[in-house]
């Protein structure tokens, strides 16, 4: 039988990094963004986490965002919950507000900071998926933040200019392996794929970007994600 | 054997090279020395190049000094500032904003993320030190948390050794109509 698909390295290694994720302790995470640019990357990571633990989502739409199209209005959904807080180990929910530097994460409201950009939130989902996500593999995290960061300031944050030449780096890679780093999907492959979708760049493309847009979005674990793509 | 960390004379990655100089100090097996650009050979296969890139993966080869941070939330803070720092503080036109916020999130603390230093405070500091707006802030009146902040990492290892060795920071004048000062 084919292994189940997997975000991220290989099985947890032996490691001392402690995973806030625990039985009988819900680990609260609310996240806001603006729905002119929904992180799909996180409908990605949560169908990963959903099958390490038990995953309560939902969705709800701030006073500044009546206007969030009916299809956002349930971008995180569970089926009908059963049993109680408790049996849950990560509670995630979305809130749809007009906001201006990309979604923001907030982890521990008392400590009043907060996480922002989708590559970040990803980066951290990245860690619960796989507390060794930093210590195991120091070369391959630090070529997956090269990505995360591409993402981030060339192709979210970036001008025309910007865009195109990341596309260029991007078809580069794409022309000697199948996935961005390393022999299969890493949440890279992710966060690259939410940003190009997002900023409407998948139909000018160059070919070996558009191959590899297609091998995602035909990846078991986007089934949810594609459901949102923007029309192009 | 010891990582070896080149850092550009011209453009120095500042950020990377205060993660050397902090890992060098501390013991750890990393030697870095100005050269004709910045970069860091993993592999024969991976070389970083970028401030962001050399100060990750020498936090990763070091997990002991926790410049990442200490918990997975605090190294992902610390993801949220390297962009910060790169992205927003390094944008001409949202300096003003920046510095706003970073002044606020100052107010109670010492250092970005936790309470010792990380490569988030490696990454402000090296945008705040380059830039000819902060330099002309400081002459005349900042913000005074990141005032204050800022000339506490001056005084603090590695930003101490690592400074006098770094290019002088024009100081320009915006102002329109004045000539250049020889």
């Amino acid at each position: 039988a084919a292994a189940s698909p997997t975000v991220g390295a290989a099985a947890t290694s032996a490691s001392s990094d402690q995973s806030p994720l625990q039985n009988g302790k819900l680990h609260d995470l609310v996240i806001s963004a603006d729905p002119s640019s929904a992180p799909l990357s996180l409908l990605v990571l949560l169908k990963q986490l959903s099958t390490q633990c038990q995953v309560l989502t939902s969705t709800f739409v701030h006073s500044s965002a009546t206007d969030t199209p009916e299809k956002l209005r349930a971008f995180l959904h569970n089926g009908p919950q059963t049993g109680a807080r408790s049996t849950y180990q990560l509670a995630v929910t979305v809130v749809w507000k007009k906001i201006a530097n990309g979604p923001r994460m907030m982890v521990s409201p008392t400590r009043q900071t907060y996480v922002e950009g989708e590559a970040n939130i990803a980066r951290y989902l990245s860690r619960l998926l796989q507390p060794a996500y930093d210590s195991s593999d120091a070369i391959t995290a630090t070529q997956i933040d090269e990505l995360l960061d591409l993402s981030q300031q060339q192709i979210l944050g970036g001008n025309n200019k910007e865009r195109s030449a990341a596309l260029r780096t991007l078809n580069a890679r794409l022309g000697k392996a199948q996935w961005l780093v390393g022999a299969s999907l890493s949440v890279a492959d992710v966060v690259v794929w939410s940003a190009v979708q997002g900023a409407r760049l998948g139909g000018d493309a160059p070919a070996n970007v558009k191959k590899w847009l297609k091998a995602c979005g035909e990846n078991e674990l986007f089934q949810e994600a594609v459901k949102f793509l923007p029309p192009s | 054997m010891a990582l070896i960390v080149s850092i550009s004379q011209q453009k120095p990655a500042v950020g990377a090279a205060l993660a050397a100089e902090f890992l060098k100090i501390s013991g750890s097996a990393v030697n870095w020395s100005f050269g004709a650009d910045n970069s860091l050979s993993a592999n024969k296969d991976a070389v970083f190049t970028s401030s962001a890139s050399i100060g990750r993966f020498l936090a990763r080869s070091f997990p002991a000094s926790n410049l990442q941070g200490e918990t997975i939330l605090e190294k992902t803070e610390v993801d949220h500032w390297i962009n910060f720092a790169y992205g927003q503080l390094s944008c001409a036109s949202d300096f003003a904003t920046a510095i706003e916020y970073l002044d606020y999130v100052l107010k109670p603390a010492t250092y970005l993320v936790g309470n010792a230093l990380t490569l988030a405070d490696f990454a402000v500091w090296e945008v705040l030190q380059g830039s000819s707006q902060w330099q002309r802030a400081l002459q005349k009146s900042a913000p005074q948390n990141v005032d204050r902040y800022y000339k506490f990492l001056c005084t603090q290892a590695p930003f101490s050794s690592v400074l006098p060795n770094l290019p002088q920071v024009e100081v320009k004048d915006t102002k329109k109509g004045d000539a250049p000062v020889k």
